[in-house]
């Protein structure tokens, strides 16, 4: 089989090399008869040296991957875990809702129902992606009260509920809490009729 | 008014609208044609005119439908009420109902669906015009709308109906010869693979016929085939791969 | 989740972004306050309908088709000929239309469309009788929305109008008590005028044509006027929950109006009755 080069766009289907030559590692898969075809469009690349093959997708299916800064709203509180939406992403579009989870110590929970949180994807397993909002830039960009619900208020570094004079010292806040134009410039994406699915939904 | 019957295919062996018997009617395949959808197509065989898009992979709704393992394919093949001689009913009818299932299931055949567990992928497949051949237009749409949203296959799909019109096979039927012809096979492959991935026939064929019917539908589906591989080209000439500025 | 006036609270930041841009008259799409965004009409696309067309308003995509059938009047209109409207929002049109039976929205749309239709007088339904009481003309219209970016009201008038207005119907004779076909013999459907809609976003007192998809999820109200003539209106459907300051009616109008000029001129444009009554 004739030696073939990095670089080439190709299509699914259209097939790579042999396993002997490559191991398919993404965007190509190997079928029973040994070839390894690429399984979507994209730019091929070989690496010669450990003898893998993967495929660029020029289109991406998969938009939420570890390591990406998403915005979340809380769906669910629970002893250890706070269960949220993923509502847009910094880089790209998010087209539909994601479960997402936030884990903790237990204890008094770090955000309420309804709460606007900026966390980092940590990892995905099986379809569930789990969140972190420790580190620079994290945390809850718009908090509400656990009791009445109103919207919290910024006090010397803790959150303080005007409706019922209630402080909250354990909540993770954003640089820029309440800012919404900060937060329209991180999550451009936002601006765009498809970003934010859940977001746009409310009628 | 003329008494006799119109011959269907004349003596020099042309068919009603001048087509050799194993020529296929003008295609036009678009990719990427609606905004919204994750991927979507457009296809047009002759007067048969179809829209196929694409959502997802998204969370599967609802939940229990969900599969730890990979994801669920939803397919909708639906036909405007316009799209026919009368007026049909806007609602799915049986018809609608089974076609769904025999594209959703001719599409997982194809799709790595163990890519992506819990999730949904919906496919919508809209005949605005019917002209025969609907289901295997709306096949070769719905595998170019998946191809265009980015989701693994391990080849895409590409589906022609073969007819026996006055005991001769013909490569894609319109509707007068579907009609009043002896039989109508919709076959879909995947070009690459070679492998068959749905089959129906309507009507009565011998053995020597149906090889002879599947060797032409093959015929068919490589010059589509080919088509599919230049709109989706078309599509991503001007793409970067993700990632790389 | 938490609500503030009855908006979900990511909307809200949506809502005040879109008011901060129309008090400086400007949209996030870089248009003005009252600009339509580019619109196309194509006409006869569907060969197997009587009269089709395809409307592209940016990037929301309508598709419409009118088929022609004999049927029965209704019983309270023995002498005029009948009118059925039918709108479906294609799951394949967006993410937030689901597949099923025509729902809330849908049947609201289609009945926008046939109010916009019928109570214009668009079409002369007397004409559209063959035996008083028995047999009529039906005219079913159904829309499609096939790419949903907002405001699907204004390009569905627009599809319906086009496609009547260009619709070749078969010559229907009485023989003997019966009413027979003859497809050889096409005419026009007799036409009056041209209806259009105009759709209209409230933000407080700021008011915005032709909203988009985003749009319409953070304005506070919107309305959609149909306009039979240059100075008259047909229909007028006020959607989305949310208020109507009584002093912007005015401008709704006088905006509306203007809006519904414009979008004549290009549909008659389009349908080939340039300059004057049809």
């Amino acid at each position: 089989m004739r030696f073939q080069a990095s670089g080439r766009v190709v299509l699914p289907g259209d097939k790579l090399c042999v396993v002997e030559e490559f191991m398919p590692v993404s965007g190509a898969k190997a079928l029973k008869n040994g070839a390894v075809v690429a399984t979507v469009a994209g730019i091929a690349e070989y690496d010669i040296k450990k003898h893998l093959v993967s495929v660029k997708p020029l289109e991406s299916s998969i938009k939420i991957r570890p390591g990406d800064l998403v915005l979340c709203q809380v769906r669910e509180v629970q002893d250890r875990l706070i269960i949220c939406d993923i509502l847009a992403a910094a880089d790209y579009k998010v087209k539909t809702n994601w479960t997402a989870a936030v884990l903790h110590r237990g204890g008094t929970p770090i955000f309420t129902v309804g709460d606007i949180i900026v966390a980092r994807v940590l990892d995905e397993y099986s379809g569930i992606y789990t969140l972190t909002v420790k580190g620079r830039g994290l945390g809850v960009f718009q908090a509400f009260c656990d009791i009445c619900g109103a919207p919290l208020t910024p006090r010397d570094r803790t959150l303080l509920c005007l409706r019922c004079r209630r402080r909250y010292s354990n909540r993770p806040l954003v640089p820029y809490y309440g800012k919404v134009n900060t937060l329209l410039k991180m999550f451009g994406g936002l601006l765009s009729p498809e970003g934010g699915g859940l977001l746009w939904r409310s009628r | 008014m003329e008494k006799t019957e119109q011959r269907l295919i004349t003596e020099d062996g042309r068919r009603i609208d001048g087509r050799a018997l194993d020529e296929m009617r003008p295609v036009r395949i678009e990719a990427g044609v609606l905004d919204r959808s994750d991927g979507s197509a457009y296809i047009e065989m002759g007067k048969t005119k179809i829209y196929a898009a694409v959502y997802g992979p998204k969370e599967a709704h609802p939940r229990h439908l969900a599969q730890p393992h990979k994801a669920i394919l939803n397919c909708r093949y639906h036909m405007a009420s316009f799209s026919v001689e009368g007026r049909k009913a806007p609602g799915m009818t049986r018809r609608e109902i089974e076609l769904s299932k025999v594209i959703r299931e001719a599409l997982e055949s194809v799709v790595i669906l163990e890519e992506f567990p819990r999730s949904a992928i919906d496919i919508f497949i809209e005949v605005i015009q019917a002209d025969a051949g609907t289901r295997t237009a709306g096949l070769t749409a719905a595998s170019l709308a998946l191809a265009d949203a980015g989701i693994p296959m391990l080849d895409l799909c590409a589906g022609i109906a073969v007819g026996k019109v006055e005991g001769k096979i013909v490569l894609d039927p319109s509707e007068e010869e579907d009609k009043k012809g002896e039989a109508d096979m919709p076959v879909a492959m995947t070009p690459r693979l070679g492998s068959i991935v749905l089959l129906q026939l309507n009507g009565r064929l011998t053995s020597a016929e149906f090889r002879e019917a599947l060797n032409l539908a093959k015929k068919g589906i490589e010059v589509l085939y080919e088509l599919q591989k230049k709109a989706l080209s078309k599509k991503f000439e001007s793409a970067t791969p993700l990632g790389e500025e | 989740m938490y609500r503030i006036g009855a908006k979900p609270y990511p909307t809200k930041i949506m809502h005040d972004k879109l008011y901060e841009l129309i008090l400086r008259g400007e949209r996030l799409d870089g248009r003005g306050p009252y600009q339509y965004r580019p619109l196309e009409i194509k006409t006869s696309i569907i060969e197997k309908t009587d009269g089709s067309a395809m409307v592209n308003l940016g990037g929301t995509k309508i598709i419409a088709g009118v088929k022609t059938a004999l049927g029965q009047p209704y019983p309270d209109t023995p002498d005029q000929g009948n009118i059925v409207v039918n709108a479906e929002l294609l799951p394949l049109a967006s993410s937030f239309f689901e597949p099923g039976p025509p729902d809330e929205k849908a049947i609201e749309l289609a009945r926008v469309v046939d109010r916009c239709i019928r109570e214009s007088k668009m079409l002369e339904l007397d004409k559209l009788v063959y035996i008083p009481g028995r047999s009529v003309l039906v005219v079913y219209i159904d829309v499609y929305v096939l790419d949903y970016d907002g405001n699907y009201f204004d390009p569905s008038v627009l599809a319906s109008v086009a496609a009547l207005a260009t619709s070749k119907i078969p010559l229907y004779e009485v023989k003997d008590g019966e009413v027979i076909m003859n497809p050889e013999i096409r005419s026009s459907l007799p036409i009056r005028r041209f209806p259009v809609s105009v759709t209209i976003g409230l933000l407080g007192d700021k008011i915005l044509v032709d909203p988009t998809s985003l749009e319409e999820s953070a304005i506070d109200t919107s309305i959609v006027l149909g306009w039979s003539d240059d100075d008259e209106m047909a229909a007028i459907q006020k959607n989305l929950q949310g208020l109507i300051q009584f002093g912007v009616m005015d401008e709704i109008i006088n905006v509306s109006k203007e809006k519904a000029g414009e979008l004549r001129t290009r549909l008659m444009e389009a349908v080939g009755r340039v300059g004057g009554t049809p």
